[in-house]
């Protein structure tokens, strides 16, 4: 090694998640096709979570996800709000130390939650969607060492 | 099964906060991550009727309930748009959406003023006419028409509805009498 160092800097990485389904969805695309996204300026540190049905976190720069509800799949419907909740923290960003901490990364953890009636077996805490939730959850904690910042339900 | 809505929101917060607890190994820190929702669309609440309304409400009061949690306030929301009667319409969302981080902050400082739980410990408050209990017996029993035909209802008997996602039960029990 000749005396030599490696340096290693490990990402601090913070998520937010934003949970909902077809509510969510209507409002986006007005959004989209209106106003498009004014809340959020391009921000490198600014990711979202991609396909939530095959396990696969695709890092997606906001706002160019796209809007397909696709059956719950892909979660990007929620941008809208996203948008608009992670320019909030983002803004909290300037000069001294943000609310949610310091970050390199900001994930915006989209995930369709699907028959939110609870009346679903699914949502149950044995449920198939309700251990889906929370194995992504953990995904984002322990692989890519994410720390929650806040969980917005849209029921 | 509308009953049972307000066990599966807040259990839910508890195990999602306990699965981060346990892939941060920070308990402390993910029993306090700020929890947010807001109300169903009140059109579509008209309109479905008693089981809409009963979620309606547990979604509003999560805050009473569930430390650092809260709901949106509704409260001024714009007049709908459209005649879509499940859907928030586009002036609305954006109208929710600048109460976002507003609201974050009143979760974030929502400690209830209860004590710490630990992971997987699920700590089940509950009011009698909006005040704490006036007895210790009045803390695990109290009169009520809830089933209808009871003439007792036990504040235990609640408890098997906080099932763990591990399927499991833990429960730490503390009463606050009042004075």
């Amino acid at each position: 090694m000749n005396g030599s160092t490696v340096s290693l800097k490990v990402k601090r990485r913070k998520f937010v998640v934003m949970a909902g389904q077809s509510n969510v969805f209507f409002g986006a695309k007005w959004v989209r096709d209106n106003i498009g996204m004014p809340y959020v300026s391009f921000d490198p540190r600014l990711k979202q979570l991609g396909d939530n049905t095959t396990g696969e976190f695709r890092d997606r720069i906001i706002p160019l996800g796209n809007f397909a509800q696709n059956n719950a799949g892909d979660t990007s419907y929620a941008s809208g709000w996203v948008s608009k909740l992670a320019g909030l923290l983002l803004n909290h960003n300037d000069g001294a130390t943000p609310l949610i901490g310091r970050y390199d990364e900001l994930i915006v953890a989209q995930i369709a939650i699907g028959s939110t009636g609870w009346t679903d077996g699914r949502w149950r805490p044995s449920g198939t969607l309700y251990q889906s939730f929370l194995k992504k959850i953990r995904i984002l904690s322990t692989e890519h060492n994410a720390e929650c910042v806040g969980i917005f339900w849209a029921q | 099964m509308a009953s049972l809505h307000k066990y599966y929101l807040d259990n839910f917060v508890v195990n999602v906060r306990d699965v981060i607890g346990d892939a941060s190994m920070d308990n402390e820190y993910a029993q306090k991550i700020p929890f947010v929702t807001f109300r169903l669309n009140p059109e579509f609440v008209t309109t479905t009727g008693a089981n809409a309304v009963t979620v309606d409400n547990d979604l509003a009061s999560i805050g009473t309930r569930v430390p650092y949690t809260a709901s949106i306030d509704i409260t001024g929301l714009p007049a709908p748009l459209d005649t879509d009667t499940t859907h928030y319409d586009a002036r609305q969302m954006v109208w929710i959406a600048d109460r976002f981080y507003s609201s974050w902050l009143v979760a974030r400082g929502n400690n209830l003023n209860i004590p710490k739980v630990a992971n997987g410990e699920y700590l089940v408050s509950r009011q009698v006419s909006g005040t704490w209990y006036s007895d210790a017996l009045q803390a695990i029993w109290q009169p009520s028409a809830t089933p209808a035909t009871a003439t007792l209802y036990s504040i235990l008997g609640d408890l098997w509805k906080y099932k763990t996602s591990r399927n499991t039960y833990k429960f730490k029990a503390r009463f606050l009498l009042q004075s």
